[in-house]
């Protein structure tokens, strides 16, 4: 009968513990599944928030690139080619390229699906020289290779994705090499844009009315604008004269119309042309001469007023501080040179790019040019919301229209704030047929910029907002180029040499030793108290 | 909540009272002085040089062995002596007992990764700028990472009363932890060609499979936010919610010790 009875209980204990398990186990899949949902749930694109803590946003692709990303209609891959290598630069390049790399995993992100990274196996010798031998790039060294189709651009780790500046002996040691500028984003932009050309699109200029030949621009002279037509080249523009002489209406595969800087009148079917083709959806570019007399001469006046925008004859102007006195200085040359800090300006996306990077703009011998009327559809909008508010527009005298540079109540008007470049977006008149050459949607598309001046050799520097401007009116806003970002390198002061010193002293020794000493007090105090503790009952027993 | 609150004050000055602790320290502080020097003298780049002192290969092997050791001292060495029975048995939840160790070893390790936080400012005392909120946010990814590593530990350490057994099974778990994606994918070598008839299947398949190990890669999540200095929620709630599980699941352990006698 025992025997029963224990069997039974030793049954009902197995049971016991078998339902006890596998509530465990129903439990712990649960609460995993749970958790497994949470992070599931996290993840989804409306929940997840995403917030870079770096100064200079890092790890943020501008908006420029997230734009262009967006708008990627083709496939592209990035090989990535880097073997650490031996010598003073090697473990900045390997920061480069660690950074490069997070870079590439946000831009691959970014383009749902349409660029792909690749890291090229270099630990395999073969394999390496394989690859080279197909991208065609033997003897490169470190970087990245873009390519779409038969398109490909190899971007060197040295010079294309960072600048370095090489060790040197100063009076004050070595200094060892250093990177001047992280210009990666900059750089992979403009391949993923070089290789993802599309037809070479024709931009129109007008000619025969004292306007520059773009197509056989002078880019040593800094009076040329070779290097503004080049950045255009480089953007897949395919830059044509336009002469009224030859065909009287604008040719039909025109793009863009560019008027720049006419110093004489046009003859009448001329202007009525360049009027027909914009109001069909066509797209213009003007910029006035910067001569006040040319301007006069010129249509350019009744065109941008057409436009609903206004140009000036007299020229923006302001005080210069002198730096070493800090006096106000007028009268001179730099008084025409207006510099538009990023947060002066607008949203649009021809200067949202330079406004997100932080860029300045500068503006030599620049015209006001702004909104006076809104079209009745659409939008005009100033591009610069806002400048020095001291800038006056420098009255044009004398029988050459000249400015003196100086401010003058009577004639040169109330100090204040001044636009100097504009944009006019809206649909085309109706029953006007549409311009041939471009096929994106109809729409009249006009930017002015006050000053031709800015676009010279000698002013350019590597700005890029008039191509950026090119790009916007053909359609084309996210070609519009990022500029470099602040390579936020963050060095050990150099001025000090003793600072090192400190660190390493600090972190080595002092730190440590700290901790050290306090761990001995700890343990002697232990120690101590061990031993009382251990002597206490001895003398109990004694006593 | 208070009984959480009072075994960490406990845990916590118990902690810096043993001799052990100092030397720990010590050794960490000896050898995340050298790296640290050793970056910075190389480039003389601030931000480099505190992400290698803060998050470089040494931060995941001390991942693996300082949970470990903290866990052993914590539950398998009060197992062993027999005062952890006693605690069991005060006014206060296993929930509370668990929470207040694992809180008391997550500030430890939080102090531990705050000596880097020290050459930030001694950086900044010399003259440097290093970049204050993309540092303090790899610190916290760092406590993040040190609190789901605790966690496990601690797990691993209730399933024996033999304190080195307990530290061996914790490092197990956290390299095991580290190396889900890696074994997944080994595993997944041999297994998948019987998992689906058809290619597009088994790619299917993998990619599922992928994802829900991509999903506990510890280090991926470490490295692709907090590393970079990035605050993302849904690394946050990663690394949150896995630390709450296994804490979650070592009450349940403890609790077990009850109805196994």
């Amino acid at each position: 009968m025992s025997a029963v009875g224990g069997t039974g209980a030793r049954r009902v204990g197995r049971l016991s513990r078998v339902g006890t398990g596998l509530q465990v186990a129903l439990t712990v899949a649960l609460a995993t599944t749970a958790v497994l949902l949470v992070n599931w749930l996290a993840a989804r694109p409306g929940i997840r928030q995403r917030l870079d803590l770096t100064s200079t946003s890092e790890n943020t692709l501008s908006t420029a690139t997230s734009g262009l990303l967006e708008r990627l209609d083709r496939d592209v891959l990035v090989e990535v080619l880097y073997r650490q290598e031996r010598g003073p630069k090697a473990v900045l390049e390997a920061d480069v390229m660690q950074r490069t790399m997070r870079m590439l995993q946000l831009v691959q992100g970014e383009s749902g699906g349409r660029v792909t990274v690749e890291v090229v196996d270099t630990a395999d010798p073969q394999a390496w020289a394989q690859r080279a031998l197909e991208l065609r790039v033997q003897g490169f060294g470190n970087g990245l290779v873009i390519s779409c189709g038969d398109r490909r651009v190899v971007l060197d780790l040295d010079g294309d994705l960072a600048q370095f500046r090489e060790g040197r002996t100063a009076a004050e040691g070595y200094i060892p090499p250093s990177v001047v500028a992280f210009t990666a984003e900059e750089s992979l932009v403009e391949g993923i844009l070089d290789v993802t050309r599309g037809d070479v699109l024709r931009v129109y200029f007008t000619s025969g009315s004292g306007e520059p030949d773009l197509s056989e621009a002078d880019a040593e002279s800094p009076e040329g604008y070779g290097q503004f037509a080049a950045g255009l080249r480089r953007e897949g523009f395919e830059l044509l004269p336009w002469s009224v002489v030859e065909t009287a209406e604008v040719p039909p595969d025109c793009e863009v119309l560019m008027v720049l800087a006419p110093d004489a009148a046009w003859p009448d079917h001329q202007y009525d042309a360049v009027i027909d083709y914009a109001e069909s959806g066509g797209r213009l570019v003007i910029v006035p001469a910067s001569a006040a007399s040319s301007l006069r001469r010129s249509d350019v006046p009744d065109l941008l007023e057409h436009f609903g925008l206004e140009v000036s004859e007299g020229r923006v102007a302001g005080g210069v501080v002198d730096p070493r006195t800090g006096r106000m200085l007028d009268g001179i040359a730099q008084c025409e040179v207006v510099d538009v800090l990023p947060q002066s300006l607008s949203t649009h996306p021809i200067v949202a790019p330079f406004r997100e990077a932080g860029r300045n703009l500068r503006f030599y011998q620049a015209h006001r040019l702004r909104v006076v009327a809104q079209p009745k559809q659409g939008v005009a909008q100033n591009l610069i919301t806002t400048t020095r508010n001291d800038l006056w527009v420098d009255a044009p005298t004398g029988p050459d229209l000249v400015g003196d540079l100086r401010y003058d109540g009577g004639v040169d008007g109330a100090t204040g704030r001044i636009p100097i470049a504009a944009t006019v977006q809206r649909p085309p008149l109706d029953g006007s047929e549409g311009a041939a050459g471009l096929e994106a949607i109809r729409e009249v598309r006009v930017v002015g910029f006050g000053s031709l001046y800015s676009f010279t050799n000698a002013a350019l520097q590597g700005a890029s907002v008039l191509p950026a401007a090119v790009n916007w009116v053909a359609d084309r806003e996210h070609r519009i180029a990022v500029p470099p970002r602040d390579p936020d390198l963050r060095l050990m002061p150099r001025d000090d040499p003793s600072a090192m010193v400190r660190v390493t002293r600090f972190a080595q020794f002092q730190l440590p030793g700290a901790v050290a000493l306090i761990g001995l007090v700890v343990w002697f105090r232990r120690t101590r108290g061990s031993r009382r503790r251990a002597a206490l009952p001895k003398e109990g027993v004694s006593s | 909540m208070i009984g959480a609150g009072v075994v960490f004050q406990r845990e916590f000055a118990g902690l810096f009272r043993a001799p052990f602790t100092w030397v720990v320290l010590l050794v960490v502080l000896l050898l995340n002085g050298l790296l640290f020097n050793g970056y910075l003298t190389a480039s003389g780049n601030v931000s480099g040089a505190l992400d290698g002192a803060l998050t470089g290969f040494s931060f995941w092997v001390w991942m693996v062995f300082l949970p470990a050791l903290l866990a052993m001292r914590l539950v398998a060495e009060e197992s062993r002596s027999g005062t952890l029975e006693y605690l069991l048995t005060a006014p206060v939840s296993d929930l509370a007992v668990v929470t207040g160790k694992w809180l008391a070893a997550l500030a430890f390790l939080a102090v531990l990764g705050a000596s880097s936080l020290s050459y930030a400012g001694m950086i900044q005392a010399v003259g440097g700028q290093p970049d204050w909120p993309a540092v303090m946010g790899t610190w916290v990814g760092t406590v993040l990472v040190a609190a789901l590593f605790v966690a496990i530990g601690m797990l691993a350490s209730t399933f024996t009363s033999t304190p080195l057994l307990a530290a061996f099974l914790s490092m197990v778990a956290c390299v095991s932890w580290l190396l889900v994606p890696l074994l997944a994918e080994q595993a997944l070598g041999y297994v998948l060609p019987f998992l689906g008839e058809t290619a597009e299947a088994r790619a299917s398949i993998l990619a599922a499979i992928r994802g829900v190990t991509a999903n506990m890669d510890a280090f991926g999540h470490f490295q692709r936010s907090f590393r970079i200095g990035v605050l993302d929620s849904s690394e946050v709630v990663f690394f949150l919610t896995w630390t709450a599980l296994f804490l979650f699941l070592t009450a349940r352990s403890l609790e077990a010790r009850r109805w196994r006698g």
